[in-house]
């Protein structure tokens, strides 16, 4: 147990060190993100401080040079100058142009504060020489003052010089210089400011914002070849303008900025350390501001960050190991507590073992390495030694001599398999053998190989295996020999068989012959027994085979009360020598019908035992007798239906009559057939028809044809003529084809027809003259109401007009009741027009002839809607149509009379809040349509749906409603007139609705 | 050209007194009564028209610029009248207006075939009857261009 490695050990190791680099990589990445951010954060703050200083340079660099232009530009100051100038020892002047420059350099608080600090206020020649200065001790400029002079009065705008260092005290200064301007515009004079840089300036670059141990900005220029700085540094204590870096420098950041880098910057500074920078020019100036940090700072930042995060790992690491210990540990206790388990049942394993060893019947035997037994159980008494001295023994002592040497190689098998079973001998103390099976198996104890076996002894087995053997030939033996005999047994019987099948064959073939023969057959023995019956003999009376196994049976079921008679007559076949047709007999089914079946019977030997055989054959002829006896007697039926028929027939073949009926002798007055018999057709036939007569014969007899009915004239044997209708047909006579004709006399007929048609014929002319009597009577009608018309308007036109001047001209000389009697002549005059066109339209109507013709409805309602149009429209109503409209079959006329009149009523009486509406529409039912026009109006109580219809009948007073109660009648007449009829069907107070119904067009391929 | 209604000549042709003397005093009220002039039967007025009857002076009358017929009149009707009026040369430029009482549809058809210009009915009331004698004058005697026809001191053709 010691030299194994712990499976559970190497996991725990792998997922710590799995851990530990999982850890480590967040750890350097979380270590450089931190890094990455802080770096850029200082990054950013550079930049916004370069950029705030930069900014706050500008300004102030802006500012100097307000300063100054201000202070030369002004008027006064320009010509106190110039007074001073052309006289110079002026005193006055003099201190003028001083007090000018002091307010310059002047501490006083106050309003011009402002321009007071500056160190000195200096007025110099435009070539640069002094002029005047503040300072005592001054006698002539810095070149560097000369030439700003110079260059600021040459330009003649204001400028700035750069950072002085004035070697003797040390002192740095700026200048910033303005020109001074005659009236005429030309320099006369500059005006320098001078400030130290160290009041303002240097302490804005200098400082820094932020508290950091390393960061400063620097401000530098480029001076010849190399950069020059220009304020005081922060980790150097050298004054400004002393400190030089070569512009070979690159990686200096000063150096960058100089060359023109902008922006961030990663480099060295003057120093040599590594840092940040921020690079920035300064706009319309030779300088350059550098913000830097070092960059030890920033890591020493990161360094906090990541020393922090190197805990955590750390921290995260041991959790992991610790996280395994604990793991392997409860793994470790399970494990003891396993082992345990397992002890104590081995320990009770073993001890059934031995219990079952103890009390085995077999052998059981424990055997080391070197083959010693070193254990066996109480049943290896049998060898006959006592256990102390078994255990002295080698397991091979236990063989017998001869079996000996097999041992090992006996045992080697156990080596390598699951165990091993094999027989051998064995011997006893007292060197009896006896035979055994042993089973054998390696087993481990205590790291040796110790073998196991199990002996058992197999004598008895032997010994009945041995009997079992000899059992077992015996009876084989004795199989042997009855299966040889049986087989000659077999060969026997075959033949046998053989020959019995051949038999049945034929015998079989003729009973197939017999049973399947379309032909009902029986075979019957003398003494009246059924041998075979034919299927069909069963099908077609419907008795089973198993009723006819006996004539006496067959001749029951078929001849019932006849039997004996048949019976006699079958056993009379049995004598026969030959065969015999029997002929029909009628034969019973089951299903009781009678069949004729005709019989015919041959002999047919005699059977094994000495009776004769016949066999009897049938013909079902049932159909067959039928058929000939209903062919006879349609023939006869025939002869006699020609021979007593009303008509006259004859048959014509060969051009010669060879049958007349009764009939026809009575139509040719004959007595006797003889009289016609034998005679051509032409004879019989009026001489103008034998043109025709014989076309006809031809068509039928030659071709075939049928030819239609004919008149023609025959000729009596008394010379006498008479109309008939000849009806003839072909048909197959004895090989030839004959005429069938058929002679009616229509003598009646024709004189019939006469008649009516000079019936029909009168009948015409009293049309005719009934119309003329009509049209005369309608005539005068008209002219009748046209004069009746025309003559009463004209009286009433004169009542109306004059009554009407009287009611205008005369108005004022009539009072009251002389106005109201002339306006009531005039209004009865107009309504008694109206009834005369109405009067005169009810007349009229049906005085036209109806005529009936499909009239499209959708032009009417157009005109509907013209007349009515106004109307409709003042009422603020509608006129509806319901598509599709069906089309009536009437008069036109007439159906546009019906339409206007009851769209006029719908119009007129409605309900005088109502709105009015008017459906008219034309519905299809199958042949006929319903025409209707409904309103929402006042509606008709139920007993006058009738009166409303007479001439002149009215339900209003004229002041309700105009009318003349002529509407409806014509509404009805023109109805009546194309036969139909108008009803109504209405609610008082809510509407009607007239209706009349009129054939619906049909639809037709071709327009009528 | 003639036209405007102060110079219209219009020819009644009625043989009703009661319907010419409320044709008269529609006209009157419509302030047209100057224009016209009655005959009183078909005989007077185809007189009139063909020039036999002559005005006192001996002139022929002048031809009317429209003619209103009555057609229901005793001997000479209105269709005679019309008849010979369209068969005439000259004549029968001269709209004539048939006013009749009758809406027979065989009287209309007949007065259209015989070429009359328009065909109104005689209303009963006072009312349709100055209704109409505005019509006519608003269309026939306004907006109509008359027919060119011979001034007064003209031959009448025969």
């Amino acid at each position: 147990m010691k030299n194994r490695v712990s499976r559970p050990g190497i996991i725990g190791a792998g997922v710590i060190v799995v851990a530990a680099v999982l850890v480590g990589v967040a750890g350097y990445n979380a270590y450089r993100q931190a890094f990455g951010t802080i770096r850029a954060q200082h990054s950013a703050e550079l930049q916004v401080i370069g950029k705030l200083k930069v900014a706050q340079i500008v300004d102030w660099r802006n500012e100097r040079l307000s300063d100054a232009h201000m202070g030369a530009a002004g008027a006064f100051t320009g010509a106190v100058v110039a007074g001073w100038l052309a006289d110079p020892t002026n005193a006055a002047f003099r201190t003028d142009v001083v007090a000018r420059l002091d307010l310059f350099t002047h501490q006083d608080p106050g309003p011009a504060a402002q321009l007071s600090q500056y160190d000195d206020a200096i007025l110099a020649a435009p070539d640069g020489h002094l002029l005047l200065s503040l300072d005592p001790v001054a006698t002539e400029l810095d070149p560097e003052a000369q030439s700003l002079a110079a260059q600021v009065a040459a330009s003649q705008e204001p400028a700035m010089g750069d950072f002085v260092r004035v070697e003797s005290s040390g002192h740095v200064y700026i200048d910033v210089a303005a020109p001074i301007l005659d009236a005429s515009g030309r320099p006369i004079a500059v005006l320098i400011l001078r400030s130290d840089p160290s009041l303002y300036l240097y302490p804005l670059i200098q400082s820094w914002p932020t508290p950091s141990e390393s960061a400063e900005t620097l401000l530098v220029r480029r001076d010849g070849a190399s950069v020059l700085f220009l304020n005081v540094l922060r980790h150097r204590d050298d004054p400004a303008l002393t400190i030089r870096e070569p512009l070979s420098s690159t990686g200096v950041s000063a150096v960058a900025a100089v060359l023109g880098r902008v922006g961030e910057f990663e480099g060295t500074d003057y120093r040599g350390a590594a840092v940040l920078a921020d690079l920035r020019p300064v706009p319309d100036s030779p300088w350059f501001l550098v913000s830097k940090v070092d960059t030890a700072e920033i890591l020493a930042e990161v360094g906090d960050r990541g020393r922090a995060i190197l805990l955590l790992c750390l921290l995260a690491v041991v959790l992991a190991g610790g996280a395994v210990a604990i793991v392997l540990s409860v793994r470790q206790i399970s494990l003891q507590q396993r082992l345990l388990r397992s002890e104590r049942d081995r320990a009770s394993v073993a001890r059934l073992h031995e219990r079952v060893l103890a009390l085995a019947r077999d052998i059981f035997l424990l055997t080391d390495p070197s083959n010693r037994i070193v254990e066996a159980n109480a049943a290896a008494a049998a060898y006959g030694y006592s256990r102390e001295e078994l255990l002295q023994l080698n397991a091979a002592d236990l063989r017998t001599p001869e079996t000996r040497a097999t041992l090992e190689r006996d045992w080697q098998a156990a080596a390598g398999a699951d165990g091993v079973l094999f027989e051998t001998v064995h011997m006893r103390k007292d060197g009896s053998t006896f035979p055994v099976e042993v089973s054998s198996r390696v087993i481990d104890v205590d790291g040796m190989q110790h073998r196991e076996s199990f002996v058992r002894d197999i004598t008895e087995r032997r010994a009945a295996e041995a009997q079992l053997r000899a059992a077992a030939e015996e009876s084989a033996r004795l199989l042997e020999a009855e299966v040889s005999s049986r087989r000659a047994l077999l060969s026997i019987l075959e033949d046998q068989r053989a020959t019995e099948a051949a038999l049945r064959e034929s015998e079989e073939r003729f009973r197939r012959a017999m049973v399947d023969s379309p032909f009902p057959m029986m075979l019957h023995a003398e003494d009246g027994q059924v041998l075979q019956v034919s299927r069909s003999w069963c099908e077609i009376t419907g008795y089973a085979p198993e009723e006819l196994t006996t004539t006496a049976a067959w001749t029951e079921l078929a001849y019932g009360e006849r039997r004996d008679v048949l019976l006699a007559e079958i056993d009379r076949l049995y004598e026969l020598g030959h065969r015999v047709a029997e002929g029909d007999y009628q034969v019973r089914t089951r299903s009781g019908e009678t069949r004729t079946w005709e019989f015919s019977s041959a002999p047919l030997g005699r059977l094994a035992d000495g009776r004769r055989l016949v066999i009897s054959m049938a013909t079902d002829v049932t159909e067959h007798r039928r058929a000939t006896a209903e062919l006879r007697e349609s023939e006869t039926r025939y002869r006699d239906l020609v021979v007593l028929a009303p008509v006259a027939i004859f048959v014509n073949r060969d051009d010669r009559v060879v049958l007349v009926n009764d009939a026809c002798l009575r139509l040719f007055g004959a007595q006797r057939e003889e009289e016609l018999l034998g005679k051509s057709p032409f004879e019989l036939f009026h001489p103008d028809d034998h043109a025709r007569i014989g076309e006809r014969i031809h068509r039928l007899r030659e071709i075939g044809d049928v030819v239609e009915p004919a008149e023609e004239h025959i000729v009596r044997v008394d010379g006498r003529v008479v109309d008939v209708e000849v009806t003839a047909s072909p048909f197959e006579d004895l090989g030839t084809r004959a005429i069938h004709v058929v002679l009616s006399d229509i003598t009646e007929r024709k004189r019939a027809e006469a008649a009516v048609r000079q019936l029909s014929e009168e009948l015409e002319q009293r049309v005719v003259a009934r119309t003329a009597e009509l049209d005369a009577a309608n005539k005068e009608l008209e002219s009748f109401s046209y004069s009746v018309s025309h003559d009463l308007r004209a009286p009433l036109r004169a009542i109306s007009g004059f009554a009407s001047i009287l009611a205008r001209r005369y108005r004022d000389d009539l009072d009251e009741k002389g106005r109201h009697y002339v306006d009531t002549i005039v209004s009865s005059s107009d309504h008694m027009g109206v009834l005369i066109e109405e009067l005169l339209d009810y007349s009229r109507i049906g005085r036209r002839t109806v005529r009936a013709e499909p009239v499209p409805l959708g032009p009417l309602v157009t005109q509907l809607r013209v007349t009515f149009g106004d109307r409709i429209a003042a009422s603020g109503g509608t006129l509806e149509a319901v598509e599709p409209l069906a089309t009536p079959v009437g008069d036109r006329t007439l159906i546009e009379r019906i339409l206007a009149n009851l769209v006029d009523n719908a119009l007129t009486y409605r309900r005088p809040d109502v709105v009015p509406h008017v459906t008219l529409s034309a519905t299809r039912h199958g042949r006929t349509l319903t025409l209707a026009v409904a309103d929402n109006g006042i509606g008709i109580a139920p007993e006058y749906r009738e009166r409303i219809f007479e001439v002149f009948a009215r339900l209003h007073a004229e002041e309700e409603y105009p009318g003349t109660g002529i509407g409806l009648s014509i509404v009805r007449k023109a109805a009546r007139l194309m036969g139909s009829n108008v009803i109504v069907e209405s609610t008082e107070g809510a509407g009607s609705t007239f209706s009349l119904d009129l054939p619906a067009a049909q639809k037709r391929s071709t327009p009528s | 050209m003639k036209n405007g209604s102060s110079l219209a000549r219009i020819l009644l042709v009625d043989d009703n007194a009661n319907d010419v003397e409320l044709t008269i005093d529609a006209f009157k009220e419509e302030q047209l009564s100057n224009h016209l002039e009655v005959a009183r039967s078909g005989q007077e007025a185809l007189d009139r028209l063909f020039g036999r009857t002559r005005q006192p002076d001996g002139g022929r009358f002048p031809l009317p610029d429209l003619i209103l017929l009555d057609i229901k009149m005793p001997v000479i009707d209105g269709f005679e009248v019309l008849r010979q009026v369209k068969s005439a040369p000259v004549l029968r430029r001269i709209p004539v207006v048939i006013l009749t009482s009758s809406r027979e549809e065989g009287d209309r058809a007949m007065t259209y075939d015989t070429g009359a210009n328009s065909y109104l009915v005689k209303p009963i009331s006072l009312e349709g009857m100055l209704e109409i004698v505005r019509k006519i004058k608003d269309y026939w005697l306004t907006i109509n261009v008359r027919p060119p026809l011979p001034d007064d001191d003209g031959e009448a053709p025969v």
